[in-house]
């Protein structure tokens, strides 16, 4: 009993020793001696910081991506006179730009943080760059706060570095600002692979490509892949409600696709689907599917959606989902997710969803873009839908 | 308990910067002074989920959220997050190894940051996000069934009043408002005509 005894004694002191430290490094962190008099933009890409991981058992959401950006936050503002997370929302000006891709790699009974970061100065010159890492017991890292402690030491790491600092204070140096709507987004991504994929198609002759907003959201970079080549693309208007977006190519279409005008589509009516799915699996070579109008409406409160049963995979998201007469009738936006109805025993086939067209016509006259429809008409002879749709059909890389 | 140890360590180190997190800010929009129709909001939460569910559907902002309506391009989620103080952690760890040496005789007594977050997101995307936080301090017998969440009746109470403050926060903000003003130009009551 006396030895449990000296052992909560024990542990109670070194409870308090610790936090004791906790609480001085604490305080240290958040009030350097002298800070770097510049101000400090960090990126972090979008799909890490969205990030989140929900353990039933637990009953807790961690968010290891956000945990980077509030530790990058933390500890710029400690090191430099003032730090903001770079994105599209933000309107602060920087001197400095630090670039970071962060990476987790979790296993079975280790996981590893990985940052490759890059400082850059605000004309995009790169002051300094390396890569960092730690690693932690995985079961450790449930642990409350454990993501946020990681990446914190990591973040301190990085920004403490003798080289980085040195190169960083110089104030005969990187005294000039820049902001993030001016800062060249291809030098923040990485391009070694894009984060993700989808399909578009052209809607106009001025090279206007309309998709599903969900593959061009949070994009810095995005590049539309046609006849084997590689063309910069920008956006030109989105809806997250419709998920429906159009990106700028700048180059001339030769072939469009053009909209079913004035009625809807038949119920059991024949469509075509033309999509670029599984970038990275399959070769880039689109993918025909068939099917036909299976309902005039998708999931309960869905909006504007018509379901279909040509086969989409992931990576079809912003194709055309078309008449036999080449007519556009709507967008592949999604399909059933079968998770949960496979634990019940349930095996849907070919469940997928298209935002009927006349909502995309109403989307392209809010955001007045030229777009060109047609009256339905009758299969026109000699040429199939694939004939007239494939050639204006296109693949879309995001880069972060 | 060498687990335990180093909980402690990574809590404790990064526990009082966690507390000073500022709620999430948001650009704002005068007050809406009619509240726009909107269609139904699914739900979602990992805390509380039927108080929240329901202190949410009794506003006006939010009568129209629906668990069952999963096609809905819009959700509202709720999820928490536990962040920990210094001496707040110490003293729990303590205060559990008394209550546990004691057969439960002694209470145990616990000190944590709650941070419970409010997402607004459209097909994936956060468009509108607030964030609420507080000091729980709560006492309880580890004997005792809990009807509370693990929250405490304070904290439960305070858990469910945050359902009030994001509606009424939501109402002066400016991506909700041009969610609300997107939704009437596509889908609106006079939208049928306009189809072409």
């Amino acid at each position: 009993m006396s030895a449990r005894r000296s052992a909560g004694v024990s542990l109670l002191f070194v409870l308090t020793l610790v936090c004791t430290l906790g609480s001085a490094w604490a305080d240290n962190a958040k009030k350097p001696r002298a800070a770097i008099e510049r101000s400090l933009a960090i990126y972090v890409p979008h799909a890490e910081g969205e990030a989140r991981i929900f353990i039933p058992q637990l009953g807790t959401v961690f968010a290891p991506g956000k945990a980077i950006e509030d530790a990058a936050l933390l500890v710029g503002r400690s090191y430099f006179k003032s730090a903001f997370l770079f994105n599209d929302r933000s309107n602060g000006t920087f001197n400095l730009l630090l670039v970071t891709h962060p990476k987790w790699d979790t296993r079975e009974k280790s996981s590893v943080l990985t940052v490759k970061y890059k400082l850059l100065d605000a004309a995009g010159a790169t002051v300094a760059e390396g890569e960092r890492k730690n690693d932690i017991d995985t079961v450790k890292l449930l642990a409350t706060n454990a993501f946020y402690a990681m990446s914190l030491g990591l973040m301190r790491d990085i920004l403490s570095d003798d080289a980085l600092t040195g190169r960083a204070s110089d104030l005969s140096l990187h005294a000039a600002t820049g902001t993030p709507a001016a800062f060249d987004p291809n030098l923040l991504v990485n391009r070694d692979k894009p984060v993700k994929s989808g399909t578009g198609f052209f809607i106009n002759a001025g090279g206007q490509v309309m998709t599903a907003a969900h593959v061009v959201h949070d994009c810095p970079v995005i590049e539309v892949k046609a006849d084997g080549k590689a063309i910069p693309a920008t956006l030109a208007a989105s809806s997250l409600l419709l998920d429906l977006a159009v990106v700028d190519t700048g180059a001339p279409a030769a072939h469009i696709v053009p909209l079913r005008a004035g009625t809807s589509f038949e119920l059991g009516e024949a469509v075509t689907n033309v999509g670029f799915p599984l970038e990275g699996v399959l070769a880039a070579s689109p993918n025909v599917t068939r099917g036909n109008v299976s309902s005039r409406a998708a999931l309960a409160g869905s909006l504007g959606q018509f379901q279909f049963s040509a086969p989409v995979q992931p990576g079809s998201s912003g194709g055309p989902v078309v008449s036999d007469a080449g007519e556009l009738l709507g967008v592949t936006v999604g399909t059933l997710s079968l998770t949960g109805l496979i634990q019940k025993g349930v095996l849907p086939q070919n469940v997928n969803f298209a935002l009927d067209a006349r909502h995309a016509a109403r989307f392209m006259d809010r955001n007045k873009i030229t777009f060109v429809s047609v009256p339905a008409r009758a299969k026109p002879d000699g040429k199939s839908a694939t004939e007239m749709t494939l050639p204006a059909v296109v693949q879309l890389l995001c880069y972060q | 308990m060498r687990v335990i140890g180093i909980v402690v360590l990574l809590a404790c180190a990064v526990g009082r910067s966690f507390a000073q997190t500022p709620d999430v800010a948001a650009p704002t929009a005068p007050a809406q002074t009619a509240i726009a129709q909107m269609p139904a909001l699914q739900f979602g939460s990992t805390i509380a989920a039927e108080e929240i569910y329901a202190a949410l559907k009794s506003t006006t902002a939010f009568a129209s959220i629906d668990r069952e309506k999963p096609g809905s391009p819009i959700m509202v989620r709720v999820s928490h997050t536990y962040g920990n103080t210094s001496a707040g952690m110490a003293s729990s760890v303590a205060s559990v190894i008394l209550s546990a040496g004691t057969l439960g005789l002694l209470p145990v007594v616990t000190n944590r940051d709650l941070v419970v977050t409010y997402e607004v997101v459209v097909n994936g995307s956060v468009v509108v996000s607030h964030a609420y936080s507080k000091n729980l301090t709560r006492v309880f017998n580890i004997h005792s069934k809990d009807q509370t969440h693990g929250l405490g009746a304070d904290g439960l109470a305070w858990v469910t009043g945050t359902a009030a403050r994001f509606a009424a926060d939501v109402d002066h903000d400016a991506a909700y408002a041009d969610l609300q003003s997107e939704y009437n130009y596509y889908y609106g009551t006079d939208v049928a005509s306009q189809v072409r």
